[in-house]
């Protein structure tokens, strides 16, 4: 019994550690698959195509591609062999001159959303074809197929009809087989009816967009709309608008090698292989215009390829050198271009020093795959530039085309010799350290920024982790808190341990220990529902009584000493009541003032001085400086003025000298007063330099309900009792000989307090803050209910913030399990976690120390 | 001292908004100068300061009015809140009445107060009182009209009103009530007896009556369940919740933290190994909430939960059973999260033992078993108590971990029921806290929404205090004990 019970008890000793370092290392253990790069496994080669194509799909469950040439033959192949199944040729009456790139087209078919490819083809006569091109997939029972299809195992294919099929886990078959879909032949697009030479095509916002260019020289953007002819039953393009568009090829080039549109159909791109690229903005289609003309490449480097991604927004451009670039258009900060735009390159992806020979773009996220003439793949996440997989062919054979299956789930090279396969697997392809920590440049917007922005109902959205909006919206939660919390509590626990009755000091601690179990999500109630509206409507009272209370509480310390010594004697058992009738003084004056300042300070209305930016920024300075220049004027008060005064009042009475005190307490203020408002009147005349309203890190802007404000109250209210106890147990375990010396040596408490409690429980004052501080950034319920929860980078006391653990908050209950977003929630967690780590064990040993020094004393 | 003033302060908004919230108020109906009629209930008064583009919009007559009330109130002007309820005649369940607007106020003798199950509180006059065979009154004239006398017709409705929820009758009673609907109109509405919860005639009450009312309303809010996406009615499947998980979460706990302690005290030599303890249970002490939450998601309910999943409940998947927030993990979690809670008190019961007392029993040729079992647990149980129960304080009013790890808005099934196996470990629950969150913060009306929120506050803060003043009790009961028991 003895023994096991020792066992036992040892056992669940040892447990706390196993539950904390469990609780780190389940963290970890989720966090860290984010940084790995894709899982690779390679499939083998099979036989090559017989002809280069020019376009390539694969079916989701891989089984079966075709491959369309430049003259519109068609080879159906089996993707585990690489035997043709079929050839055609598509277009009867001749080739196409030009065939546009592929895009993603969503269709509903039997009440499931399925993707297609489609492109333009354009004809030698000047009419143009739409073809989609996707596969059927169909699931057949056990009687359907025949006896051979029947004796397939799981993971076996076979042909079977045109397809291929193979048996599911299920007991059922599922036949893969391709589609298409070619309307007839439009009209002609091209007035002359010269061939077409360079097509391409976008959705659009209504039916689609076409752009061709012509053999004589006509460049075309046709808004187009398939029609079906009630008679016949065929689908067939009808244009319904065209416009001629401006284009001049510079000198010294021929045609554009590559004609592009982007996603609404309203930017056209010209491109020649030397690099330059032409922008014709057509957004307005009354006055097309060219925008600019860029060079897509650096040291004379061609452009070898060219693709966008998804939502055709972001044009990815590879060159002889190997590199890959990514290219969109974002607001410009300086005119560089007729239009408010700009062509610019967000990021590189390098290379091997080999040319970049084909690239292929995912069809679900913006994952890029390059293949080079070296014969290397690298499949690349295009925003975070995190390089995922690097393949070779065997022997490093050039690679002609590249192809990622629909899921993002394998990557093929073909080459001359061999269609190569991988399957891949790219895991969190978003998440970088430079992603989560640094600024990244999203598609669209203007410059780098620190985003997070994890979810939207759009296919084409990118989601964006950057953590740093969350932890700055942390520590901005924690500071404002602490500003409020720490004065408070520091004074709360020198005031009990120094100057207040035993008695008392038995009541008041618990009392404030009791506010520690106040649950948070009562408080954060109170501060969303109640005192949000309370406040806004008292702001100006609120910023005054920052001002009177703590004037209230200076004037009444000096007004006691003026007293004649035996009243101040004899009322010395009710100076806790004087000091509890001083704070409502202070309010009172708060109440009184606060109109006043807003009528001198904020141009008569605070809200709308905040909001609009009217008036000049004197107040807002004033509101910084006063604090800085009181410290100022005390510490000049403190080494200059005293000693002097000290020297000249040694021998008056103590009235006199208790006046002499109030009238340096009155020009002191004054003199502080003063100075701020000197400083703020020259600060505010360079308010075209500096407005405390007008940059994210100043500390004042636009006023919303829910802000910084009210989260300082109510969290600083929320760690109060915890700074509060361990002061408060610091400075009580000053030995009290130390206290004794210096009461004996002719100190008043206060100098005792000032000169040696204070100077001697430092470091547990220091370690209370601590733990307040870590105690600030994780609380979650008040800061989720007292903030509008925006993620944003402003310092501005009077608008919100996200902090991580209320992000966390929000987000983990959608998040879908082993997600990135989930990971990226819980490396959140972690950084929550370390942070809080660090902070409290850095108390905990300043706390150790001040111990042993005490106990030495 | 701010302090001090702020949470008394705070604890008597808390207190007398949530002891308030269900003292019935009188009625008053209020005729506006433009001809709109309210009937409602004031919830709360304040001052604002009127623009003067309303103020020279407005009649001159009014606006005289309006002046000499601002000359009286320093320039401002009071208006009331209203609830008007009736949200499905009128749309709307508050409105703002200012002080110049209202030409006529009086408080109908027979306008009631109606606690409906759908669509919130119905105010109204009453007017007759109706019998038909069908579920709505369609076409007032094939009704038999049985009263038109509103005292006749509260009398028929209160005999009707006890046995009506539970019969299946082919007559359907209805009061006929006018109500007042501001500018959308005011309209005969024949309220149906069977959706009336609770309703009195708000005007007519002695103190002894509002008494009554105010009294059962506070059994209704603690034993029924939440209606109107759980704006109305009760909570108690919250409170079950609470109790059920915070129980669940002492068992767990209290166990583990007591042995831990008594290694600290008893067992472990001073090393590295007690100081890592230490530490470790610093930590546990400092790590944000909502950090255990994330972890508890993770490993309890999606690791070891899953698990459990794949072993025993095989022919539900992939519909989680224990895969997902519920109930054990919840008290798992928060269990980690108070551990520290019970060792640092058990610590201190176990020091507070005297050793003298320990050599006794050595001496006597006990164990150190039987030292620990007979002797300083029974000396230290108080402590111990004390430990469990901030530790439940503590468990009660965390929110924010239980939003990950089985925390629901709305829970129909109870964890603990009649049902075998009586205690459903795998169930999601409704939590007191919670439900001020989900209340007060993502319901449609957060004005309508706010008396519950305040009565449930009113309601966890009681029991934490009552859970904290429990724990002080024992306390001070340890130290009276370990006074005596000092020689």
């Amino acid at each position: 019994m003895d023994r096991f019970s020792r066992l036992l008890i040892t056992i669940c000793g040892l447990g706390t550690i196993l539950a904390v370092s469990t609780v780190f290392l389940y963290l970890f253990w989720v966090v860290i698959p984010l940084f790995w790069s894709a899982h690779v496994e390679a499939d083998t080669p099979t036989a090559p195509l017989p002809r280069l194509p020019l376009h390539v799909g694969i079916d989701d469950a891989q089984m079966i591609g075709w491959a369309l040439a430049a003259d519109g033959t068609l080879e159906i192949f089996r993707l585990d062999t690489g035997a043709v199944l079929e050839k055609k040729q598509l277009f009867e009456k001749g080739a196409p001159t030009a065939q546009s790139q592929a895009i993603n087209h969503d269709e509903m078919r039997d009440g499931l959303k399925t993707s297609v490819k489609q492109i333009a083809f354009g004809f030698a006569d000047g009419r143009v074809r739409l073809g989609k091109f996707g596969f059927k997939t169909t699931f057949l029972e056990k009687g359907q197929v025949p006896p051979s299809v029947q004796e397939l195992h799981v993971g076996e294919v076979a042909p079977f009809r045109s397809g291929m099929i193979t048996p599911t886990s299920q007991g059922q078959y599922r036949l893969e087989e391709v589609e298409i879909d070619l309307p007839a032949a439009s009209k002609p697009l091209v007035s002359s009816r010269a061939a077409i030479e360079r097509i391409d095509h976008s959705k659009g916002n209504v039916g689609g967009v076409i752009c061709v260019l012509s053999a004589d020289g006509q460049l075309i953007l046709n808004t187009v709309r398939e029609q079906t002819n009630f008679a016949t039953g065929e689908i067939m393009i009808r244009p319904l608008r065209s416009v001629t568009l401006p284009y001049q090829p510079p000198k010294g080039l021929g045609k554009p090698d590559h004609v592009l549109l982007s996603g609404l159909g309203d930017q056209v791109y010209l491109i020649w292989k030397n690099g330059m690229l032409q922008r014709i903005d057509a957004r307005n289609q009354d006055k097309p215009q060219l925008a600019e003309t860029v060079s897509l490449t650096e040291n004379d480097a061609e452009v070898t390829a060219l693709r966008f991604l998804i939502g055709k927004t972001t044009l990815m451009v590879g060159d002889s050198h190997g590199q890959v670039r990514a290219w969109f258009l974002a607001e410009a900060t300086e005119a560089l271009s007729t239009d408010s735009w700009k062509f610019v390159c967000g990021h590189t992806l390098q290379g091997p020093a080999a040319p970049v020979t084909a690239l292929a773009a995912s069809d679900r996220t913006r994952l890029v795959l390059a293949g080079f003439a070296n014969g290397e793949g690298r499949l690349s996440a295009v925003t975070s530039e995190k390089l995922l997989a690097t393949v070779t062919t065997q022997g490093g054979v050039p690679v002609q085309r590249v192809l990622l299956a629909p899921r993002d789930d394998a990557i093929l090279l073909i080459s001359k010799d061999a269609i190569a396969r991988w399957n891949v697997d790219p895991r969190h392809p978003e998440i970088t350290l430079g992603a989560l920590f640094k600024k990244v440049w999203y598609e669209g917007r203007s410059q780098p920024e620190y985003v997070w922005e994890s979810s939207s109902g759009d296919d084409a959205f990118e989601p964006k982790y950057s953590l740093i909006p969350l932890i700055f919206g942390t520590l901005k939660g924690s500071f404002y808190s602490l500003l409020f919390g720490v004065p408070l509590a520091l004074l709360a626990a020198i005031y009990t341990s120094e100057f207040m009755h035993p008695r008392a000091k038995a009541l008041i601690k618990p009392t404030i220990e009791l506010m520690a179990s106040l649950p948070s999500v009562v408080l954060g109630f109170l501060a969303g529902l109640v005192f949000a509206q309370f406040v806004e409507r008292v702001v100006p009272t609120i910023l005054a009584c920052f001002a009177c209370v703590p004037f209230a509480f200076i004037a009444g310390a000096y007004l006691w000493q003026v007293l004649p010594e035996k009243i101040g004697a004899s009322l010395a058992r009710w100076r806790f009541a004087f000091i509890c009738l001083v704070l409502p003084i202070g309010l009172g004056g708060g109440w009184l003032l606060g109109p006043v300042f807003e009528r001198w300070l904020f141009n008569g209305d605070l809200r709308r001085w905040l909001d609009t930016g009217e008036g000049s920024g004197f107040g807002g300075w004033m509101f910084l400086l006063v604090p800085l220049s009181a410290i100022l004027v005390s510490l000049l008060i403190g080494t200059r003025v005293n000693p002097w005064l000290r020297r000249l009042t040694r021998d008056w009475p103590r009235s006199r000298v208790a006046l002499v005190d109030l009238a340096k307490m009155a020009g002191g203020m004054t003199l502080t007063l003063g100075l701020a408002a000197l400083g703020s009147s020259l600060l505010s005349e360079m308010q075209h330099v500096v407005d405390p309203r007008h940059s994210w890190y100043m500390y004042l802007g636009p006023y919303t309900q829910r802000n910084a404000l009210v989260v300082g109250f109510v969290m600083g209210f929320a760690i109060i009792p915890i700074i509060y106890t361990i002061s408060e147990d610091a400075l009580s375990a000053v030995p009290s000989h130390l206290r004794s010396a210096s009461l004996a040596a002719g100190a008043t408490p206060w100098q005792t307090a000032i000169r040696i409690v204070i100077p001697t429980a430092m470091s547990g004052l220091f370690s209370a803050v601590m733990i307040g501080l870590g105690r600030a950034v994780g609380e979650t319920m008040i800061v989720l209910m007292a903030t509008g929860n925006t993620p944003i980078l402003e310092m501005n006391i009077f608008n919100g913030f996200r902090t991580l653990s209320a992000n966390i908050a929000v987000e983990l209950p959608e998040a879908v399990k082993d997600s990135t977003h989930y990971r990226t929630l819980y490396l959140a967690a972690l950084t929550l976690l370390l942070a809080t780590f660090v902070l409290n064990t850095i108390a905990e040993m300043v706390r150790l120390r001040f111990r042993r020094r005490a106990f030495q004393l | 001292m701010v302090a001090l003033v702020m949470i008394v302060g705070l604890l008597g908004l808390i207190f007398y908004q949530g002891g308030a919230t269900f003292w019935p108020g009188p009625l008053v109906e209020i005729t506006t100068h433009d001809g709109r009629t309210f009937l409602g209930e004031v919830t709360r008064s304040e001052d604002y300061r009127l623009d003067a583009d309303t103020l020279n919009k407005l009649p001159p007559a009014i606006a005289a009015n309006a002046r000499a009330l601002l000359a009286a109130h320093e320039g401002q002007m009071r208006r009331r809140l209203l609830r008007t309820g009736n949200f499905d005649l009128t749309g709307s369940e508050y409105q703002w009445v200012s002080d110049y607007e209202v030409v006529r106020e009086t408080e109908p003798l027979w306008a009631v107060t109606v606690e409906r199950t759908d669509w919130g509180n119905c105010y109204g006059v009453v007017q007759g009182f109706l019998v038909t065979n069908e579920l709505r009154v369609k076409d007032p004239a094939r009704a038999e009209v049985e009263t038109n006398d509103p005292g006749t017709a509260w009398n028929r409705f209160q005999q009707v009103h006890e046995g009506v929820r539970d019969k299946l009758a082919n007559e359907h009673y209805f009061v006929r009530l006018q109500t007042r609907g501001g500018s959308k109109g005011d309209k005969v509405y024949d309220l149906p007896v069977e959706e009336v919860v609770l309703a009195y005639p708000a005007n007519q009450l002695s103190f002894g009556g509002r008494f009554k009312v105010y009294l059962t309303r506070w059994v209704e809010f603690l034993t029924d369940k939440p209606r109107m996406a759980n704006t109305e009615g009760g909570v108690l499947p919250a409170i079950w919740g609470t109790v059920a998980m915070t129980l669940l979460l002492s068992l767990l706990v209290v166990p583990f933290g007591v042995l831990a302690a008594l290694y600290l005290r008893e067992y472990a030599r001073p090393g590295p190994i007690v100081s890592a303890v230490r530490i470790a249970i610093n930590n546990l002490a400092g790590v944000p909430s909502i950090v255990f939450g994330v972890f508890g998601l993770g490993f309890f309910c999606y690791l070891l939960g899953g698990s459990v999943d794949q072993v025993f409940f095989r022919d539900r998947l992939p519909s989680p059973t224990f895969g997902t927030g519920g109930l054990l993990w919840a008290s798992m979690t928060l269990a980690l999260l108070t551990l520290p809670v019970v060792i640092v008190s058990t610590e201190e019961a176990l020091a507070a033992v005297p050793s003298s007392m320990r050599e006794g029993s050595y001496a006597c040729g006990a164990s150190k078993w039987q030292t620990i079992w007979r002797i300083v647990l029974p000396r230290a149980l108080p402590g111990i108590m004390t430990g469990m129960i901030l530790a439940m304080a503590r468990g009660a009013g965390e929110v924010a971990p239980l939003m990950l790890v089985g925390v629901l808005k709305h829970a129909p099934e109870l964890p603990i029921d009649g049902v075998f196996p009586f205690v459903h470990l795998q169930r999601s629950f409704m939590h007191l806290g919670f439900h001020i969150f989900d209340v007060g913060f993502q319901s449609r009306n957060s004005e309508a929404a706010r008396p519950m929120v305040y009565t449930t506050t009113f309601l966890l803060i009681v029991i934490i205090a009552l859970l904290n003043l429990m724990a002080v009790w024992l306390r001070s009961r340890l130290r009276r004990r370990f006074q005596v028991s000092h020689f």
